[in-house]
């Protein structure tokens, strides 16, 4: 039994090993070195941004006593920290649950269904735990070193229990907001058929990731409202989970009473029931996916009988100037369809724009206060859709650089024309078609919902040049066929360029607010705008001309930048 | 007329392939033989165009490729080794994607993809995506793939692994049938009987350079072998292969 026992822990040890390589060295890492060190530099950077966060929170501790209400500090580095968690947990929910290679590859050794299922498990949980240490661990010395002092027992045993209690809590939350994600996906995995979950989770995923940012965002806005709420036993602050790990926190420090009581029985309540609910998830999850993974046939739904196929062909015809031309939009169209990797990447692009719409919102005006006047709320309404194309368009220019499947790109080496226009025509009626287009429409829907309709096209039709103009911007030199290219993880002139890029980000985003601004308040000067832009475009398309009669072969792996340029500068 | 001159390809200071000169003319099949690791998918990397050579010169109808390497690809059916091959497409998006990058009219490239699919049993799978198809489906794919444009020369690297043997005999005859009508082949494998079968010519590589260049019935009469099989041996495998399983066996056994 013991030499049983001992054979299986050495079978998950491999396993575990090997699942938790896997998530520096994938296909969106090919230098798989490089991809190690990155992920060192992003855990020294959690621990200094931990001790930073925590610095900021406790230094008016040096000056002002503590009246018994640092837990408002305490709630907030918790917060803090299973937003990070909530968001690592989400990004990489997907690699719980074997995939095809996995099921090629382990399937014919003899390990049991329950070994993968540990192993892959222990592995995602050892990676999240990584962060969870690396984020709470220089935490748990600065809040006792700010805040003993002003607990009745300030001896040297004192500081150590404080330690020790800050990091119990800190995992506990960590573990609660880790399991309900997991708990999450597991749930959706078993609700919805095989086929349709990739595509659900990664909106999920989008989704879950935009809420996680906005909440970081309204901290500022939360803490102004929840002293008083808790002041006054408010009972909505039960709804919020970061607060129950904080009053089990303060109650393990012995500031007992009966809310801190309450709110301690529900951090362990909530710590077991998600632990419980997920584990049962995971365990019907994993075996519907060994079940479904070994039968499943994806294929495409559009079959040649299809009624719209001829009313396509006519578009087709009209679209496209050449065969290779329409192959490289569809290829990039079903790439961007089919792949979850560019979609999610894609997505946490959005995600941050967002975040940022919500920061800048939060920062002008009071949400709770002004909730009745929401087709009032804010100037950033003026602003966001140029904050969200700015970093969809980067997004999309980022995730060109993510080879789907670099060694099926011999096709289009053997296929190369010399006409280099073609691949750029794709390219660019690609995001235009499939991307610009479609968001603009939503954009529309929603200003329709905050404006008139006058209003909301002229905005809409404002941002779509700017999109426009960004697109062309950004793929204006592109020498390689998005989603083929293997390209260097870390480019040295993007590390140079940091600070430009994000000034002219800064001036970008006000200066077209003010732009967007003006010509919707006073739409009669929309028309020397819209001479101003066909003068661009004039422009634009004999620049085009001219570029377009370089020759160039298509670029599917990048060369190495001149030395200087990866200097650490 | 296919002819590679001291064609050469190093990576660092090994040559994979040595100095190989051969010429195909229009309408002859020739086979590439060797052991792993001889240069057979190097050299045919080389004449794809996908791997430019260290040394040497490759001329088709006279003229270096590379003077126009563009125009030679266009001229190209090429079937490589592995079969790498873009899974999130279903097949019959696959050579839509193909036959429009060669420029084919839309009509034609569904016509013929949807013929060749039938004639290779793959018709009812072809809009699966190609994650999903056994290895042998993805051959064939891949077959369908480098004849769609109907293309001057083929250069068919392992083209039957994985084939059922219905397939195999019906790509036998179709090659044949397209040496007939004057198309240039270079045929790499590994499957003696089907070169000894199929090929006028047999080139046999072995550590990148060409131990001979013959017809089969003339290497046999040389080599006083009855079988390609023998020959190959004969020239390649100087060890004894008899002892090599033996002592194979052992290990295995233990």
């Amino acid at each position: 039994m013991k030499k049983r026992m001992g054979k299986i822990i050495k079978k998950i040890k491999i396993l575990v090993n090997l699942f938790f390589l896997r998530f520096f060295r994938n296909e969106n890492m090919p230098f798989e070195n490089e991809a190690e060190a990155k992920f060192i530099f992003i855990l020294v950077l959690f621990s200094v941004l931990s001790l930073f966060f925590s610095f900021n929170l406790l230094f008016k501790y040096v000056f002002v006593p503590e009246n018994g209400n640092s837990w408002q500090e305490k709630s907030q580095i918790i917060l803090i920290f299973m937003l990070v968690i909530g968001f690592i947990t989400v990004l990489e929910w997907d690699v719980l649950l074997p995939d095809k290679s996995d099921f090629y590859v382990l399937g014919p050794l003899p390990l049991g269904k329950g070994i993968i299922l540990s192993s892959k498990f222990i592995s995602f949980l050892s990676f999240v735990g990584l962060f969870a240490f690396t984020t709470n661990f220089l935490s748990a010395l600065f809040f006792p070193v700010f805040l003993t002092a002003f607990y009745s027992h300030s001896s040297p045993f004192f500081f150590i229990l404080f330690s020790i209690v800050h990091l119990i809590i800190s995992f506990l939350a960590n573990i609660f907001t880790f399991f309900f994600f997991l708990f999450i996906s597991n749930f959706l995995f078993i609700l919805l058929p095989s086929k349709f979950f990739k595509k659900v989770s990664s909106m999920v995923r989008g989704m879950v990731m935009i809420a996680i940012l906005s909440i970081y965002a309204f901290l500022p806005e939360l803490y102004s409202f929840l002293p008083e709420m808790v002041n006054r036993g408010d009972k909505r602050i039960f709804y919020f989970p970061h607060l129950w790990f904080t009053g089990f926190y303060e109650n393990l420090l012995g500031r007992s009473n009966s809310l801190t009581v309450k709110m301690s029985r529900l951090s362990i309540l909530s710590v077991i029931v998600v632990l419980f609910l997920s584990f049962i998830t995971y365990g019907i999850a994993f075996y519907k996916n060994t079940r479904s993974v070994s039968k499943s046939r994806e294929g495409s739904s559009f079959a040649k009988k299809h009624p719209s196929y001829s009313i396509s062909r006519i578009f087709h015809n009209l679209l496209f100037k050449s065969q290779p031309e329409k192959a490289i939009f569809y290829f990039l169209k079903k790439t961007l369809k089919r792949s979850e990797k560019h979609r999610v990447k894609l997505y946490s692009f959005l995600a941050v724009s967002i975040g940022i719409i919500i920061s800048k919102y939060l920062t002008e005006q009071n949400l709770l206060k002004n909730v009745s006047n929401f087709k009032e709320w804010s100037k950033v309404i003026y602003s966001a859709p140029f904050i969200i194309w700015f970093f969809y368009m980067a997004g999309l220019r980022s995730i060109a650089n993510n080879p789907y499947n670099p060694s099926a790109n011999w096709i289009f080496k053997i296929t190369e024309k010399k006409d280099k226009a073609i691949y750029h025509r794709a390219i660019h009626k690609f995001n235009i078609l499939q991307n610009i287009i479609p968001i603009s429409l939503l954009l529309f829907l929603f200003y329709l919902f905050v404006w008139d309709i006058k209003k909301s096209l002229i905005i809409t039709f404002f941002s779509f040049f700017a999109a426009f103009f960004i697109e062309e911007i950004l793929f204006f030199n592109i020498k390689k066929i998005p989603y083929t290219c293997i390209s260097l993880p870390d480019k040295g002139n993007l590390k140079m360029l940091f600070i430009p890029y994000l000034l002219l980000f800064l001036f970008y985003t006000q200066a077209m607010g003010y732009f967007s601004y003006w010509i919707v308040e006073y739409p009669h000067y929309f028309k020397n705008l819209l001479y101003i832009g066909i003068l661009l475009l004039l422009f634009l398309f004999i620049i085009k001309r001219i570029f377009e009669k370089r020759e160039f072969s298509l670029v599917f792996e990048e060369e190495p930048e001149p030395e200087f340029l990866s200097l650490e500068l | 007329m296919l002819q590679v001159k001291d064609l050469t390809k190093k990576f660092g200071h090994y040559p994979a392939v040595d100095r190989v000169n051969f010429t195909i003319r229009r309408g002859e099949i020739v086979g590439y033989l060797g052991p792993n690791g001889a240069g057979k998918s190097t050299t045919i990397k080389m004449l794809s165009g996908l791997l430019e050579p260290t040394e040497g010169e490759i001329f088709y109808n006279d003229k270096n490729i590379y003077d126009d390497l563009i125009s030679y690809k266009g001229k190209l059916g090429y079937v490589p080794e592995e079969s790498e091959i873009y899974p999130h497409l279903s097949g019959f998006e696959y050579l839509q994607m193909v036959g429009r990058l060669r420029g084919l009219e839309e009509n034609i490239i569904t016509e013929k993809a949807e013929q060749l699919l039938e004639l290779f049993k793959l018709y009812g799978s072809m809009h699966f995506y190609i994650s999903s198809y056994s290895k042998g489906m993805r051959q064939k794919i891949l077959i369908i793939a480098a004849l769609l444009h109907n293309p001057e020369i083929l250069l068919l690297d392992e083209p039957l692994s994985g084939l059922d043997v219905a397939t195999v005999l019906v790509f036998k005859e179709v090659l044949r049938k397209l040496a007939g009508v004057g198309k240039v082949i270079l045929y790499s494998s590994h499957i003696l009987e089907v070169v000894e079968n199929l090929c006028d010519r047999v080139i046999i590589i072995h550590k990148g350079k060409i131990l001979a260049d013959d017809s089969v019935k003339n290497l046999k009469e040389l080599s006083k072998k009855p079988s390609l099989e023998e020959v190959f041996s004969n020239l390649v495998l100087k060890e004894d292969t008899e002892k090599i399983a033996d002592e194979m066996f052992k290990t295995i056994v233990g």
